[in-house]
Formats: C-alpha cells, structure tokens, sequence
C-alpha cells in the first residue's frame, strides 16, 4: 500500500472530488466531512511520502502501468517510455505547503462559504486544485505538468468568479482564464520543441541528453516566462490584484499556494531539465540568474510601492504577494548566478543559503499570507466592503483575528519571532555576501511592507467602536477561528523553530533542485 | 556546514535567536506593565466616558477619523511621478498584460539571440 502513496495522494482528492455531488444528495454535512477526510488523508500521505523519502534518503519514483511502480526502464528498451512520478525534497516541501494550505483554507471556508447548492462546486474545484497542485509537484512528465497545470488553472479561475453575483468576480475569473490559458499554450509549444528533438517527455530523461541547441533554449524561455507570470512575477504580475482580490478569502489564501505551484515549475525546469553542472556545454546561468535576480528585485519593490497606497484590503493583500515572490526569486537568483562559477567556492559560502532562504520562503509566505488572507475574509465578512476607509475598531469585537492579523503582519515585515524574519534574515545576509546593495532594497521593501500593514491595523483595527457599520455581527464560526489559529501556530511555531524547519525540509529541498552540491 | 549549524552555532547571537528575542520580548512587556503599574494613572475607570476617544471639532461625523487612504499622502505625494506611471500599467486590461508577457519573452529571445543565454 504504501508504494503507491504517490499516486494514491493524487487519485484520491481527484475521486472525492467526484464523489461529493453524490455523497451531497444524503446531507451536506456528509459531503463536508467527507471531503474534509479526503483532504486530511492526503495531508497524511504527504507526510508518510516526506517520512519515507527521509528514510531512504534518495528521489522516490513510480511509475504508471508498469509491472512494479520501481520499473523505470521498459523491457527491450533504453528510455522510459511510461508516466512517472518522481518525489525528492523540493516536490515533497511543495506538496506539504500546497496540502496543509487546501486544508486549512477549507477548514476555513466549511461555513465562510454559504451553504448553498453551488457549494458543490466549490467543494470540488478547491479538490481539483489540490489535485492539480500535487500533480504537478510530483510528476517528472513534462507533458502531465501541463495537464496538471491545467487542471490546476481551469479550476482556480472558476473559484476565482465563485462570487459571481459581485460587479467584477466574472471578469477577475476571465482574467485569470485568459491568462493561465495563452501562459499553458506556450508551455505547451516549448514541451513540442522537446518532443520533436528527443522523442520524450521524461524529464530526467531529458536532462540527460539535452544538448542546449538554439531551440531547447527557445523552449526553455516558452515554459520558464509563462510560469513566472502564473508566479506573479513583474512585469506580468498585473492579473494578480485582479485575481486575488475578487476571490473568496479561503479561495485566494489557496490561491497563494497555486501560484507558488507555477514559480516551482519555473525552479524545477530551471534545475531539473536545464541545469547540468557536469556538462561543458549549458545555460549561461549567469545571465539566467541575473535575469531571475532583475525580476525579484523589480517584484519586491513595484509589489511594495503599489500595495502602500491601496485603500482595498485585498488588493493591498495581493501586492504583497507580489513584493514576496521578489524574495524567493532574489534569493535563488543569488544561488543561480553562483551555481556555476568554477570550484563552486560561492556557491557553498552564500549561494546555497541564498536558496535556501529563497525557498524558505516559499512555505512561510504560503502560511503567513494565508493567514493575512482569512483575516481579510473576516474584515469583508464584518463590514461588508473591502474598502478600509469604511472599516474600524475591529480590535474591540475580534480580539483572536486581530491578533492573527498582528502575527500574519509582522510575520511578513520579517519581524521576530515570526517564520518571515526567519527566511528574511537568511536572505538578507547571504545576499549581502553577493551584493549589499541587493539587501538594502530587501530590507528596505520590508520596512515598507510593514508600513502599509501599520495602515491596516489602523484603518480595520484601531479607532472607536462602531456598531453602525457592521453587517454581520455573530460571533465568528469555529472552524473560521480554528482555521487562523492554525496558521497562526505554524507562523509562530516556524519561527521559533527554524532550525528544525530547515535541517528536515529545506535542505532536502535544495538538495533535489541541486542534486550534488 | 549546514544551515542548521549556520543558525545554531556560527550566528547564536541575540539578532538571529528568535527564542532568545521572544525572552527579551516577553521581559520588556513585563517591565512595561509594571512600570505601569507604579506610575500610569491610577484613576481611569472602564465603561465610562474615560474610555471614548477625543476629538476636537464636530463630533456627530462619524469619520472623523483619519482614513486609511489619507495615510503615507506625503510618500505618494513625493513619488508622484513615478506612481502615475506604475498606475497607468496597473489598469485592469487584459490586452496590455498580455502585451507584457509577449515583451518578456521577446527580451529573453534577444539575450538568445545575443549569446548571453
């Protein structure tokens, strides 16, 4: 049983999730628990895959169809041929990221979300982007990493205009249609140049026997850029506060891991297919990590700059995921434009930790923004409107979301105790290593980041009581409260512990990008 | 040297140690509150006008408050020109994203086409 995990932890969300429409027609509350249970298992799965890849200490990999899932090689023939899945440290630190987010958010939105007959929708679209989402963290197909990314696109562009009764939800979920759809065509025409030179989709296939002609290059630039728009990256970050702040807030808290999902296919593809540091002939990675160094440096600061002056909580929200896709794309920018350098004496004095900070990162953004996500969720639910000039004295009513809201906030300013200064500071000084100027722009934008939170404290939290302008004024459901506390632990528990958190996920992390170094 | 000996024994210093800035915290607080104790005012009262904020002026407007957008009016102020022009690309048109995206590639195609990739 345990062997096959890896696809068990993708087929049974993908079941569920067809399940629930007919596990509905006994009692909601059954399709509630149910798909809660098929979300928990595959929490539970991720964790036995991350317990098992630790023990065995090398990439676990099944293989579809075969007689035995460890059957790579067909008999008779020199090159896989069958869909595989493969799982080191960087898919299973993903995947763990991607699964305690859906779960939380859907703890979250049990009650946040009415209980109407569209609800079935969205118990089933939140699955499929699980779905999608641990697809394509675990496959080593090229050709399945677009169809997960699909999956994964389609059924987060409708949970997008799930509020479609609000002026801009549709439109917000067009957007985010039109743009994960051209972003997948063109991830689609750069897996053809590779299926027309080598005749495979097998990633480590691939890596093996690329030969960095004119066109792999091509194609390199047709999957890398498209997903780092999917990431946010800047200067195609624009379809972000659109997206993010017309979504449900337990949908954009997911929506935040989803696209943590794309900016792993641009670390994966950049690594695991392009990147071969035994091989003469390569990248530049020089100009690739410069390029990656560019976009995180111009992400930070448009991100911060653009999110200071908004007055809707959620797009000043969403810019700041923005500005945090900068850090991760800094810090492994840093370990990429070093990767190569001869000796490999920067790479093992700052560039790695530049990584792992990086990717660090990752993780702690996808808790503390969900976090700030659900807290925003309760500021519409109270209010009404996402505008902050018509919010305040939040403070005096929702003690437990103004102090998750107070942790997700310094969490995200880098402030201690928190898992954002945990990453940050590991940023900070490998980057200085690098570059001082880099850092002082990192530190710098944190600053900033926790100015604009200070103006959302004050705006929702702080000033008089005001029971005129509230619409919903019960208290707050457990599982909307249980959900923030959870997120809460993990920001608190991961910055006080962050040792631990790096030794057993972001090492082995950076090991299955960098196998070797 | 892994990271976790990175943190744990190269930088055990009070700026990195969370554990040790979460102690520091917690004395700090504790000190406040009885320093509070000893010399804030002894004679505020809850659930009395004590507790309602002053404003001077005309106090039945409700927002009289500062508003949230008002805040940081002299940062935007001073970056005038530059967030006019972050604003204008920030206009909700899916035509001039996609346009970013199609530039994006074209640069990367260049640096190719320039051997610096």
């Amino acid at each position: 049983m345990i062997e096959h995990l890896p696809i068990l932890a993708i087929t049974v969300p993908l079941f569920a999730a067809f399940l629930l429409p007919i596990i509905e027609k006994a009692h909601f509350r059954a399709r509630n628990a149910a798909a809660l249970l098929a979300i928990l298992s595959v929490n539970v799965m991720v964790v036995l895959l991350a317990l098992r890849l630790s023990r065995e200490g090398a990439p676990l990999v099944y293989v579809l169809g075969a007689q035995s899932p460890a059957q790579i090689l067909p008999q008779g023939l020199d090159f896989p041929i069958r869909i595989m899945l493969k799982i080191d440290g960087f898919s299973i630190f993903m995947a763990l990221t991607s699964a305690v987010v859906v779960l939380v958010s859907y703890v979250y939105s049990m009650k946040y979300v009415p209980e109407d007959p569209r609800k079935n929708y969205y118990t089933i679209l939140l699955m499929l982007m699980l779905v999608g989402m641990l697809g394509l963290e675990f496959t080593n197909d090229l050709f399945n990493f677009f169809v997960f990314l699909e999956i994964l696109s389609i059924s987060s562009s409708a949970l997008v205009s799930y509020s479609y009764n609000r002026k801009f939800s549709p439109y917000a979920g067009y957007k985010y249609m039109m743009i994960s759809a051209v972003a997948t065509s063109f991830l689609l025409i750069g897996i053809a140049f590779f299926y027309s030179q080598y005749g495979s989709f097998n990633i480590e296939y691939l890596h093996g026997v690329i030969r960095f002609t004119l066109l792999d290059k091509i194609a390199l630039i047709f999957m890398v850029v498209p997903l780092a728009m999917k990431a946010g990256a800047i200067p195609m970050h624009m379809w972000v506060p659109d997206a993010y702040s017309e979504a449900p807030a337990p949908v954009t808290a997911a929506l935040v891991s989803a696209s943590q999902a794309s900016l792993y296919g641009v670390f994966r593809l950049s690594f695991s297919l392009f990147g071969n540091p035994v091989s003469d002939v390569t990248l530049n990675y020089h100009t690739l990590g410069w390029i990656i160094i560019v976009l995180g440096v111009l992400s930070m600061f448009v991100g911060v700059t653009m999110a200071l002056v908004q007055h809707d909580v959620k797009r000043l929200m969403a810019y700041h995921a923005i500005s945090q896709t900068g850090y991760m794309l800094l810090g492994v920018g840093v370990g990429v434009v070093v990767y190569m350098d001869p000796g490999g004496a920067a790479y093992a004095a700052f560039g790695r930790d530049a990584m792992m900070g990086g990717i660090f990162h990752i993780m702690n953004h996808a808790f503390y923004k969900g976090l700030l996500f659900l807290t925003s969720g309760v500021m519409v639910l109270r209010f009404g409107t996402r505008d902050l000039n018509k919010m305040m004295g939040m403070a005096h009513r929702d003690t437990f979301t103004t102090l998750c809201f107070i942790a997700g906030a310094l969490a995200i300013s880098g402030v201690p105790p928190f898992n954002g200064f945990a990453s940050k500071i590991l940023i900070y000084e490998s980057v200085y290593r690098f570059s001082p100027i880099l850092a002082i722009i990192a530190m710098f934008v944190s600053v900033l980041t926790l100015a604009s939170f200070l103006k959302v404290f004050y705006g929702a939290f702080l000033g008089p009581r005001n029971e005129d302008i509230i619409v919903i004024d019960e208290p707050l459901p457990a599982t909307v409260t249980a959900a923030m506390g959870v997120f809460c632990f993990l920001v608190l528990a991961m910055g006080l512990f962050p040792g631990e958190v790096l030794k057993y996920l972001v090492e082995p992390a950076v090991a299955g990008l960098v196998p070797g170094r | 040297m892994t990271a976790h000996e990175y943190i744990w024994k190269t930088m055990p210093g009070i700026h990195w140690n969370p554990l040790v800035l979460l102690a520091l915290f917690i004395i700090i607080a504790l000190l406040i509150a009885f320093a509070g104790k000893l010399f804030f005012r002894a004679d505020y009262h809850k659930g009395t006008d004590q507790v309602k904020p002053f404003n001077s002026g005309n106090l039945d407007e409700i927002d009289y408050n500062v508003k949230s957008s008002n805040l940081y009016w002299g940062f935007r102020k001073a970056l005038d020109f530059y967030y006019r022009g972050v604003d204008s690309l920030h206009n909700g048109d899916l035509n001039d994203y996609m346009k970013w995206l199609a530039f994006t590639v074209s640069i990367c195609l260049l640096l190719i086409g320039g051997g610096l990739l």
